[in-house]
C-alpha cells in the first residue's frame, strides 16, 4: 500500500531534481519553490506563454521597485 | 515538496506571486489580479505542443551559448525526465523553462533578452490570427482549423512572416542575435517554409553605419528591466485589422512604427488576393474563365511566396551566424521596405483587381482585367497583359471551336454566344444561337462578335439542316487553335489586325461555302424565281391559259369545288405554255390551294396556287414569307380577273357593237356603257401597270442584285424580307392601307356588278335583235312565197314587243347611269385617300394623270393642286 506511494513519492522527487537541475542549468532563476508551483499550474494545464509572461512582469515588477526603494533609501 | 496536490491554481498563482515579489500576500493584490487576468485571458497556448521541438530549442540555445557540455547534460536530464513518466504535462514545463530562461553571459541587467526571442519566436502563432500575445481570441487556434491547415498556414505563414517582423529595440551592437529564433520551420505543412514565424530582432539602423545605437536611448533594455515586447499589429483571416498592438513601456518610435505598419500592407493585401482565390478556385460554377483567373492570381502569389522564403532564407543565415554577423548585411527593417517595394506594387494591383472583379465571371471577367489594363504604368500594364493573356484564354479556346468546328461546350454560360436547346432544326437559323451581350469581353467589337455568331450558325446550319458532313477542315484550310496561353497573349499584342483578320477569314469561307451549298445542292435562287414567276404573276403566259381555263370552274360556289380537279387544269396549263420548261423540282412544288369557304363565295373568292417549301429553304421563306406571298396572290390575281373581266366586256363590245348598230334606240345605252367600260379599263390599266412595274418589278431587281452580292445567308434573308414589306405596303396590303384596299375592293365589286348589267343588256338586246331578223326573215319569207308579208296582227303585235323593248331601254339606261355614278363616286373616294398617303404618289399621279378627275371633285383640286404645283416646277 504504501511501496507503490512511496515509489510514486519517489519518482515525483526525481523529477523534480531533474527539472530543477534543467532549470539551473537554463537559468531561469526559479527556485524549488517557485518551479514545484510551477509545474503544479501547468500540471493543471494553464498556459505556460501566459504564465512566463506574467513571471516576468512580476520579477519586472519587483525590480523596478527594488530600485525605487534603493534610490530612495540611498538619496 | 510534497506529492503535487491538488490546490487550486489561484491558490498556487498567488504563492508564486508572494514568492517570486518576496511581499506578502496582502501587497500583492495588484499583481495577483493582473496575473489573472492574463492567465485567464490566453487560456489555451497558440502553438502547438511539440516537446521535441522544445528540447531542440533548448540544446540550441545552450549552444549558442558555448555550453555544449550543458547541452549534453540537458539532453540526459530530458531523457530521464521522459522515462520517469511522472509528468503530464512535460512540454508545459519545458517551455516554461526555456521561456525564463537567462543568458549567464549577459550583463546583470535582468532583462531576459532571450525571453524575448523565445517569447516572440513561440508567440508566433501558427495559424491566421497570429501573433498576440496578449490579445487572446480562444477560437483562434489551430485546432479551429484543423481542415484548413494547409492553407491557413500558408496565408498565416505570409502574414506572420512579414507583419509579425518584431521590432525590438535591442541593446547595442553586440549581442543579442540570441533573441534571434526562429520558429517550428520543420513542423511546416509542405510549403508552408514561407516566411514561417519569423522572429526578428532587428538592428534597427537607419544608416547603413550599423546598428551602433539604438535610436532612443530608452529603448534600451539597459535603462529600463523591461520584459515588455512591442507587440505587432495583427490581421486577422478577414482582412481587418484587429487588435491594436499595445506598444509595451519601451516606446517604440514612431518611425518603426510607421515602417512596420507599411510592411504590414503587405501581408493585408496578400490576404485579400489570397483570400479571392481561395473562395473561388473550389466554386465549380465559376467557369474555366475564373479559374484561370485564379490560377493567374495564385502564381503571382507564389512568385511573393518565393521571395519571402528568400527572405527567411536569409534570417535563417543570419540566425546561425550567431553573434558575429556583420551589420552591413544584416536584414534590417528598411531593407525589408525596398526589398518589397515592388511586390508590394504588384500586390496592390493584384488586390485592386481582384476587388473589380468581384461578382463578375466569364466575358465580364475577362473586360474587367482588360479594363484595368489601360494604363501608362509599364510594369502594371505588363502584369495585367499577361493576366489578361491567361483569362482569355478559355474564351478564345471557345470562340475558336465555335467558328472552326461550330461546336458550342459552355457549362458555364460565359461565352457570349448563347444556344437555346429547345429550338429544333427548323428555326435553327434563326432563333437557336443569340449573342449574350454581358459576356462579349471589351476587345471584341460587336461587329466581330456579330460575325463570329454568323460563322457558327452557319457551320451548324450546314451540320444539321443542309445534312452537309464536310469536315471543317475542308472549309477552311487553315484552321487552327490556340492550344497555349501563349498565343492568346500574343493575340493581344495584334488584337486590331491578327484576330480581326481571322474572323475575316472564316467568316468569308464559311458564308460562301454555305451559299455554294444552298445554291447548289438546294437552287435557292432558282426557288425565288419561281416564287416571282408563279406566286407573284410573273409567267404572263401561263397565268393567263390558267385564267382561261378555269374561268367556268370557277364561276361555281366554292363548296362545289373539288381540289384535284383543279389541281388537273393546273396540269394542263403548266404542260400547255413556257412553263412546261420549268425544271420538276420546280413544277413539283405549284399547287392548288383552297382559302377557307365563307358562305356565299364563288370559286373565285377561294382559289389559290401554293409553293411548297421544305429544308434549308425554309429558312429564307418562312411560314410569315409564305402567309405574305399568298396574300399579295390574291391581290394580284383579283386584279388580275378584273382586268380579264373587262377584255370580256370590251370583247362583247366590239363584237355587238356592229350587230347592234341596226337598233338605233340602244345607241345611247351603249353609249353609256363604252364611256364607263372605258373608265374602268383605264383605271384597271393603270393599277396594274403600277402595281407591274413600279412595285413588282423594281423591288425585284434590287432583291436580285442584292442577293447576287449577298455575302452570307443573313444579307439574303434581310434583303428577302425588305422585298416583301414593301411589296406588300405598296399593294395597299399592309394595315395603313385597309381603306384604301377596301376602297379598291369595292371598285372590284363595281366592275362586277357592271360586267352582270352589260350582260344582261346584250342578252336582251340580242334577243330583241334575234327576234327581229327572225320576224324579218319570216316576212321575206312570205313575201316570197306570194303571201303578204306580215298581216296586221303579227306587225302590230311586232310593234307591240318593239315598244316594250323601247320601253325597258330607259330601265337600262338609269340603271346605268346609277352604276356609272357609283363607280366614279367610289374612285373619287378612292382618289381622295389615295392623296393622304405620301408613298402613293405615283398611283394617283398615274390615275389622275389629266386632272379629269380633280375638275369633277373640287375637294381633290386643292391637295391635287398642291402637289401639281410641286410637280410642275420640278419638270
Amino acid at each position: 500500500m504504501a511501496s507503490p506511494a512511496n515509489a510514486n513519492m519517489n519518482a515525483v522527487r526525481e523529477t523534480m531534481d531533474v527539472l530543477l537541475e534543467i532549470s539551473r542549468l537554463l537559468n531561469t532563476g526559479l527556485d524549488m519553490e517557485s518551479l514545484s508551483i510551477c509545474v503544479r499550474l501547468c500540471e493543471q494545464g494553464i498556459n505556460p506563454e501566459a504564465l512566463s509572461s506574467v513571471i516576468k512582469e512580476l520579477r519586472r515588477a519587483s525590480d523596478s521597485l527594488k530600485a525605487s526603494e534603493n534610490g530612495t533609501s540611498q538619496g | 515538496m510534497a506529492a503535487l496536490d491538488q490546490k487550486s491554481p489561484n491558490v498556487l498563482l498567488q504563492n508564486l506571486c508572494c514568492k517570486i515579489t518576496g511581499k506578502s500576500e496582502a501587497d500583492v493584490a495588484h499583481q495577483f489580479q493582473y496575473a489573472v487576468r492574463v492567465i485567464g485571458s490566453n487560456y489555451a497556448p497558440t502553438i502547438e505542443r511539440d516537446e521535441f521541438l522544445v528540447s531542440e530549442k533548448i540544446k540550441k540555445e545552450l549552444l549558442k551559448q558555448r555550453r555544449e557540455a550543458d547541452a549534453a547534460l540537458f539532453s540526459e536530464l530530458h531523457r530521464k525526465l521522459q522515462t520517469q513518466g511522472v509528468l503530464k504535462h512535460r512540454w508545459s514545463i519545458l517551455y516554461l523553462l526555456l521561456s525564463l530562461c537567462e543568458d549567464p553571459r549577459k550583463p546583470s541587467n535582468r532583462v531576459p533578452v532571450c525571453s524575448y526571442g523565445a517569447l516572440l519566436a513561440q508567440a508566433l502563432p501558427r495559424d491566421v490570427h497570429s501573433t498576440p500575445f496578449y490579445y487572446a481570441r480562444p477560437q483562434s487556434l489551430p485546432l479551429s482549423y484543423p481542415e484548413r491547415s494547409a492553407t491557413a498556414h500558408n496565408s498565416s505563414i505570409a502574414t506572420s512572416g512579414i507583419s509579425s517582423m518584431g521590432v525590438f529595440s535591442i541593446n547595442g551592437p553586440g549581442p543579442t542575435p540570441p533573441s534571434l529564433l526562429t520558429g517550428p520551420g520543420p513542423q511546416a505543412v509542405g510549403e508552408s517554409m514561407r516566411g514561417s514565424r519569423l522572429a526578428w530582432t532587428l538592428p534597427i539602423s537607419s544608416s547603413p553605419s550599423g546598428a551602433t545605437a539604438a535610436p532612443r536611448p530608452t529603448c534600451g533594455p539597459s535603462s529600463s528591466p523591461a520584459s515588455k515586447l512591442p507587440q505587432r499589429q495583427r490581421r486577422d483571416g478577414d482582412g481587418s485589422v484587429t487588435g491594436a498592438w499595445e506598444f509595451y513601456a519601451v516606446p517604440l518610435c514612431k518611425s518603426l512604427r510607421d515602417t512596420s505598419s507599411r510592411l504590414a500592407e503587405l501581408g493585408w493585401l496578400h490576404n485579400k488576393i489570397r483570400k479571392y482565390t481561395d473562395s473561388h478556385s473550389l466554386d465549380r460554377a465559376f467557369g474555366l474563365v475564373g479559374q484561370s483567373f485564379c490560377a493567374a492570381l495564385h502564381q503571382e502569389l507564389k512568385e511573393y511566396y518565393r521571395l519571402l522564403s528568400v527572405l527567411h532564407a536569409q534570417l535563417q543565415v543570419e540566425d546561425d551566424q550567431g553573434v558575429n554577423m556583420s551589420v552591413d548585411s544584416s536584414l534590417t527593417l528598411r531593407r525589408l521596405l525596398v526589398w518589397t517595394y515592388d511586390p508590394k506594387v504588384r500586390l496592390k494591383t493584384l488586390a485592386a483587381l481582384v476587388d473589380y472583379c468581384q461578382g463578375r465571371k466569364g466575358g465580364e471577367l475577362a473586360s474587367a482585367v482588360h479594363a484595368y489594363g489601360k494604363t501608362g504604368d509599364p510594369h502594371m500594364r505588363a502584369l495585367i497583359q499577361h493576366i489578361l493573356g491567361l483569362v482569355s484564354h478559355p474564351i478564345l479556346n471557345f470562340l475558336y471551336r465555335w467558328i472552326y468546328d461550330g461546336e458550342l461546350e459552355d457549362t458555364y454560360h460565359e461565352f457570349f454566344v448563347a444556344s437555346d436547346p429547345t429550338v429544333k432544326t427548323d428555326r435553327l437559323w434563326h432563333d437557336k444561337y443569340s449573342l449574350r451581350k454581358s459576356m462579349i469581353p471589351s476587345f471584341i467589337t460587336m461587329d466581330q462578335a456579330r460575325k463570329v455568331l454568323l460563322i457558327g450558325k452557319s457551320i451548324n446550319f450546314l451540320h444539321q439542316v443542309c445534312h452537309d458532313r464536310t469536315p471543317p477542315g475542308k472549309i477552311m484550310p487553315a484552321s487552327k487553335s490556340t492550344d497555349s496561353p501563349k498565343d492568346a497573349t500574343e493575340l493581344f499584342t495584334d488584337l486590331e489586325g491578327a484576330f480581326q483578320s481571322k474572323i475575316d477569314a472564316a467568316y468569308f469561307e464559311t458564308s460562301k461555302y454555305l451559299l455554294d451549298v444552298l445554291n447548289k445542292n438546294y437552287q435557292l435562287l432558282e426557288h425565288l424565281q419561281a416564287m416571282r414567276r408563279y406566286l407573284l404573276l410573273g409567267q404572263g403566259d401561263f397565268i393567263r391559259h390558267l385564267m382561261d381555263l378555269l374561268k367556268p370552274e370557277l364561276v361555281r360556289a366554292a363548296t362545289t369545288l373539288y381540289q384535284h380537279n383543279l389541281t388537273g387544269i393546273l396540269e394542263t396549263a403548266v404542260r400547255a405554255t413556257n412553263a412546261q420548261f420549268d425544271s420538276p423540282e420546280i413544277l413539283k412544288r405549284l399547287d392548288v390551294r383552297l382559302l377557307e369557304v365563307s358562305p356565299g363565295d364563288t370559286g373565285w373568292d377561294v382559289f389559290s396556287l401554293d409553293y411548297h417549301v421544305e429544308g434549308p429553304i425554309a429558312t429564307v421563306f418562312t411560314r410569315e414569307c409564305m402567309s405574305h406571298y399568298l396574300r399579295v396572290f390574291n391581290f394580284l390575281w383579283r386584279a388580275k380577273r378584273m382586268e380579264y373581266i373587262l377584255t370580256d366586256i370590251w370583247k362583247g363590245q366590239m363584237c355587238n357593237a356592229k350587230l347592234l348598230k341596226s337598233m338605233p334606240e340602244l345607241s345611247g345605252v351603249l353609249h353609256q356603257c363604252h364611256v364607263l367600260a372605258s373608265e374602268m379599263v383605264h383605271f384597271i390599266h393603270q393599277m396594274q401597270y403600277y402595281i407591274t412595274f413600279e412595285v413588282l418589278e423594281c423591288s425585284w431587281d434590287e432583291l436580285w442584285n442584292k442577293v447576287q452580292q449577298a455575302q452570307d445567308l443573313d444579307h439574303i434573308i434581310a434583303a428577302h424580307d425588305v422585298f416583301l414589306d414593301s411589296i406588300i405596303s405598296r399593294c395597299l396590303l399592309d394595315v395603313n392601307n385597309r381603306s384604301l384596299l377596301n376602297q379598291l375592293r369595292a371598285v372590284f365589286d363595281q366592275i362586277i356588278e357592271f360586267q352582270n348589267a352589260q350582260d344582261t343588256l346584250y342578252r336582251s338586246a340580242l334577243e330583241e335583235l334575234q327576234l327581229r331578223i327572225q320576224f324579218e326573215d319570216k316576212k321575206r319569207q312570205r313575201e316570197e312565197m306570194g303571201e303578204w308579208g306580215v298581216t296586221a296582227e303579227q306587225e302590230a303585235e311586232e310593234n307591240r314587243r318593239v315598244q316594250e323593248f323601247k320601253d325597258t331601254i330607259p330601265k337600262m339606261c338609269s340603271q346605268l347611269r346609277l352604276l356609272t355614278h357609283f363607280y366614279q363616286g367610289i374612285v373619287q373616294e378612292f382618289l381622295r385617300l389615295l392623296m393622304t398617303d405620301e408613298s402613293l404618289q405615283f398611283l394617283s399621279f398615274r390615275l389622275d394623270f389629266n386632272e379629269h378627275y380633280k375638275a369633277r371633285d373640287p375637294r381633290l383640286r386643292p391637295s391635287l393642286g398642291a402637289t401639281r404645283g410641286r410637280r410642275s416646277s420640278n419638270i
